[in-house]
């Protein structure tokens, strides 16, 4: 599903210097996988993931999703790549403030080409499956974070995404709260889900299949 | 005191610390608290105090003689004036002040001159004292012919005697007449005629000195006079009023031949209906609100600017409360720094009031040489007063709602949540949003006025006065100030056009004693009529014009029925009459006015023709009766050329020199002009409205786009974090910029709809500056749709365009 080959992303610091966040990552995740990526603050673990989810284009070296050579894509075919197939999943959980659970829902659908009908269908099909029908018409601080959380993974894969990336989904909630997503996780992984997130926690990392530790921009276990 | 002092030093610095925001603030009300004092200097100078050295202007009331039934000013007889003089009892003063004009010969040019005929009295009861010599004396207003004496104005003395200190006692030819200068008028008195700077005065005695219609001291039913009167101390305006309509009821009891109907009224010096007053006072007092809309864009968009500054303040606002200031003392603190600002713009807009208050004379014509048109602003005492009061009073106007919404902090709240989510977000971005509303709705009520008037004015231009205008040219041989008596000006005339229809180019050609849309009226008299029943109050009233044969041919006027005049209506002939479509409506409906007869001033015409109507003075007169008499039947002196030709002014004009020349070597013509440019020159009030609303519409749509940029770009930089997770989500360009420009227009949309609602009201109010244009007009509402709705896409695009540029990954990991 996911090929890295050489992948690198560095800032410029002063003349002519770079702060490398990413090193020659070679990477391959399987369709199906469940891969979790962890190492210490600062390793590159999030830069790497908006890398692998198309919102950071300046890196350099070959990706390829499903087959398709991303680095070759001009941004316009990578967003529509993007929104075919990818979900993400944030660790402040980023609904909008201003938008009830079912508009945030709905958010997703409204830019990709779906018809007002189906959107109608889909969102209350989400709402069903996560169990938030009484909620759908709260704003986000009218929810619990483990409920907030809930909507944002509701909310990555309402486009049906093959690929789900998540960005310590579970940083900001309590155990129980963490292993209600965890558990989500699994089951969308064993209805087909191609997974990879990051995490600081071995616990949640067990719930995935292999484990990649990132350290300073390298790849030092689980290539 | 101390604690302001203090709020003002730290407003300064604030001010120091961003001057960007500073420049931007001061700029607004700079621009909105000097126009709004420019205008009312102008109002001060021309309207309400319009003579700046006259004493007690707010007891100086314009004598408002009407008949009764009928429109508009007729001017007061002589023996009239005197009577009111005699019997009224309220009142400290009456005077007379007529405008004539004279031809100077200043060597080897004429030039024009424009002066008052005035009562004896008229330097003595303004409280105007020459600079030098005197005033008139009581008995040099008498006496037909009698006193030859003359003040000139200042500007005369200084330019046309090179300011000559031994001026008095010299003379000077007016009208073939040897005048003697007696004095002259300190330098900031122009006289007492609202538009003209007037260059001498002369007694009413001289009256048919300058008169070319003859001599009418001693005749009650012969109106001319126009004049004020000053009311005693402590009288009101109805009291006098009350009298003069009594005083006119008994001499309407005791002379019923000349004075059936007549009636005597006070106007305040605005209202004068016998000078400029009139027809630009519904134009300042529209420009009057148009500049206050202004002020309020402008106060909205310092608003928008300090309600975004509070954001950047509020730390430092939390901070003062929670070392327990009141609220009360932090409203006082920040009303402080915006009386700061406005007090600094204030001074700027006084400034720029000062260097635009004579800026109305610009819109005016270039003046015939030797005349002044005069529309002075007055930055006095009281405009400086109500400038500072509208300074106060904007401050109050944006300051405050920042200062309350700032103050308001929840002080455990302050340090969580810093307000994601601005899109269409809450609170204070709503109060600016509905500042925004405001300031849009506001330029719309503009725009549509200014499209109303530009609508107008084109069809002003484009409408015909019923008459031709552009292959007719007017010249003026001013036999009259030359001096010529009756018998010598009818040869002189009667050669001349001779010699003109020779002249190659000259299809026709014709005299007139004044020329149509000219500011000398027609005449006007009392008329009788055959068979026709008046009602018991009715006097039968119309204007009429002494004209030549070829007249209607010349210029174009169709007749529908009869016949032109001709060379043989002379006095050898029964006395004839043309009338006008409109008298022939009223007074023989449904009958042929051909044959019937009209009698004016005993004399009984026959009417031999009806003309098509045509405006006389202006377009936007309504249609009245009016009739046209031969001239060689009611010859005068002085009478204006009218030529029917392809060639330009100039040709004629050199032509006409050498013809007059060859007649009378001591003569010379004015220099020719299109009748159109005399037509145009009726117009200038509408096109002086026009370039002011154009002017502040235009400066209204440049602080209104500014403003609702300020607020665009705000919301972006505010919604940077959602921007940015929506485009994370799956949102393109495209979107992004749908959203930004969708929740720009929304709130241009409402504010265009509140607009159009305001200005359908307003606009009414334009009624008398309208010509063939409703107040509801749909294409100057849609005009003013469509500016808006581009200047307002031009405003949010580049917010919307900064929005699509945003970096996702940063934007949330800013969070
Ligand atoms: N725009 C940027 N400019 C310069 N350096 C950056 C930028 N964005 C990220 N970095 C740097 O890249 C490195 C990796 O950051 P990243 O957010 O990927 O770390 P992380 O592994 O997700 O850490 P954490 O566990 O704290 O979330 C950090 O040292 C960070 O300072
Ligand atoms: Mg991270």
């Amino acid at each position: 599903m996911i090929k890295l080959k050489n992948l690198e992303r560095s800032y410029p610091l002063a003349k002519e210097k770079f702060f490398y966040v990413l090193r020659d990552i070679n990477l391959e995740v399987e369709e199906g996988d469940f891969v979790s990526i962890m190492g210490p603050s600062g390793a590159g673990k999030s830069t790497l993931l908006h890398i692998l989810g198309m919102h950071d284009h300046g890196w350099r070296g070959e990706y390829f999703l499903g087959g398709t050579a991303v680095h070759h894509l001009k941004p316009k075919e990578r967003a529509t790549l993007r929104n075919e197939q990818i979900g993400f999943v944030f660790q402040q959980y980023h609904l909008l403030d201003d938008l009830t659970v079912y508009e945030n829902l709905d958010i997703p659908l409204s830019y990709r080409h779906y018809k007002k009908s189906e959107r109608a269908a889909m969102v209350a099909d989400m709402l069903d499956r996560f169990q938030i029908v009484g909620k759908k018409d709260l704003y986000p601080s009218q929810l619990s974070g483990g409920q907030q959380q809930l909507v944002g993974v509701a909310r990555a894969i309402i486009a049906e995404p093959k690929l789900l990336l998540a960005d310590e989904p579970t940083g900001n909630l309590h155990s129980s709260q963490g292993e209600e997503i965890m558990e989500l996780f699994c089951k969308l992984n064993e209805q087909g889900m191609t997974i990879v997130q990051v995490t600081h926690s071995e616990k949640n990392a067990s719930y995935g299949k292999r484990v990649i530790q990132l350290r300073d921009g390298w790849i030092v276990k689980g290539e | 005191m101390q604690t302001f002092l203090q709020d003002l030093r730290f407003g300064f610095r604030m001010l120091r610390r961003t001057p960007g925001f500073s420049v931007l603030a001061i700029l607004c009300l700079t621009l909105g608290i000097g126009t709004n004092a420019a205008a009312l200097s102008w109002i001060e100078g021309i309207l309400i105090r319009p003579y700046p050295l006259v004493a007690h202007q707010d007891r100086m009331f314009a004598l408002n003689c009407t008949t009764r039934g009928a429109q508009g000013f007729t001017g007061l007889s002589y023996p009239d004036f005197l009577d009111l003089e005699k019997n009224s009892t309220l009142f400290e003063s009456f005077i007379i002040d007529k405008i004539t004009g004279t031809t100077l010969s200043n060597g080897d040019r004429a030039e024009r001159a424009v002066g008052g005929m005035v009562s004896a009295n008229y330097f003595d009861a303004l409280g105007v004292r020459p600079i030098l010599g005197r005033g008139f004396r009581p008995e040099e207003g008498t006496g037909r012919n009698a006193h030859p004496v003359t003040v000139i104005s200042y500007m005369t003395w200084k330019n046309r005697y090179k300011g000559d200190p031994d001026i008095i006692g010299k003379t000077q030819y007016m009208n073939g007449v040897q005048h003697t200068i007696i004095g002259v008028a300190p330098e900031r008195f122009h006289g007492t005629f609202i538009g003209y700077s007037f260059n001498f005065w002369v007694p009413t005695s001289m009256q048919e000195t300058f008169d070319n219609t003859g001599y009418k001291l001693e005749d009650r039913g012969a109106r001319w006079i126009e004049g004020y009167a000053f009311l005693k101390p402590g009288v009101t305006q109805q009291q006098a009023h009350a009298e003069l309509s009594a005083i006119a009821k008994r001499m309407e009891n005791d002379y019923p031949q000349t004075d059936r109907g007549r009636e005597v009224g006070l106007l305040p010096l605005w209202k004068t209906p016998f000078n400029a007053a009139g027809g630009i006072s519904t134009t300042l007092g529209i420009t009057a609100a148009v500049v206050f809309f202004v002020l309020l864009i402008a106060c909205a968009n310092v608003s928008n600017l300090l309600l975004a500054r509070s954001l950047l303040r509020r730390h430092e606002m939390t901070m003062r409360l929670a070392l327990g200031a009141g609220r009360r003392r932090l409203i006082r603190q920040l009303f402080t720094e915006g009386l700061l600002l406005s007090m600094i713009a204030a001074l700027g807009g006084i400034a720029v009031a000062y260097w635009s208050r004579n800026a109305l004379v610009l819109a005016f014509p270039p003046s015939v040489p030797g005349i002044t048109i005069d529309y002075p602003g007055q930055l006095d005492w009281r405009v400086l007063l109500l400038s500072v009061a509208i300074c106060i009073g904007s401050t109050m106007l944006f300051a405050l709602m920042p200062a309350i919404q700032s103050s308001h902090i929840d002080l455990s709240g302050a340090l969580k949540s810093e307000g994601a989510g601005v899109i269409g977000g809450h609170g204070r971005s709503r109060l600016r949003s509905a500042l925004v509303l405001v300031q849009v709705s506001l330029s719309f009520v503009l725009l549509a006025g200014t499209g109303l008037l530009l609508q107008s004015l084109q069809r002003m231009q484009n409408t015909s006065p019923g008459f031709f205008t552009h292959n007719v040219i007017v010249s003026v041989v001013d036999l009259f100030s030359a001096g010529y008596k009756l018998d010598r000006a009818k040869i002189f005339h009667t050669q001349l056009l001779d010699r003109v229809r020779a002249l190659p180019g000259v299809e026709s050609a014709a005299l007139a004693r004044i020329i149509p849309f000219s500011y000398n009226p027609p005449s006007s008299a009392p008329i009788e009529i055959d068979g026709y029943q008046t009602a018991p109050d009715e006097q039968p009233n119309a204007d009429y014009v002494q004209v030549s044969e070829d007249y209607f041919s010349t210029l174009g006027i169709p007749l529908v029925a009869g016949r032109e005049f001709t060379r043989n209506d002379d006095e050898n002939a029964p006395p004839v009459t043309i009338i006008n479509e409109t008298m022939a409506a009223k007074y023989w409906p449904g009958k042929d006015p051909i044959g019937q007869r009209l009698k004016v001033k005993d004399n009984w015409m026959q009417i031999v023709g009806v003309a098509k109507n045509a405006n006389y003075e202006t377009k936007l007169e309504a249609p009245r009766s009016f009739f046209y008499v031969p001239v060689r039947q009611n010859f005068f002196v002085g009478n204006a050329l009218l030529i029917r030709t392809r060639e330009t002014p100039g040709a004629i004009t050199n032509a006409l020199s050498r013809e007059v020349h060859a007649l009378d070597p001591t003569l010379a013509p004015y220099a020719a002009d299109r009748l159109q440019e005399q037509v145009d020159g009726r117009g200038y009030t509408q096109r002086l409205a026009v370039t002011l609303l154009a002017i502040f519409g235009g400066m209204a749509l440049f602080l209104a786009t500014i403003g609702l940029y300020a607020v665009m770009s705000y919301s972006v930089s505010q919604g940077t974090h959602e921007l940015g997770l929506r485009m994370a989500l799956g949102a393109n360009a495209g979107n992004l910029l749908r959203l930004v420009l969708s929740h720009g227009l929304r709130l241009t949309t409402v504010g265009i709809l509140i607009g159009a609602i305001a200005a359908f009201v307003l606009t009414r109010l334009m009624g008398n500056l309208l010509y063939k244009v409703s107040p509801r007009d749909p294409l100057a509402f849609g005009l003013a749709f469509v500016v808006i709705t581009l200047a307002s896409l031009a405003a949010c695009f580049l917010p919307a365009w900064r929005a699509t540029r945003i970096d996702p990954v940063q934007a949330l990991r800013e969070q």
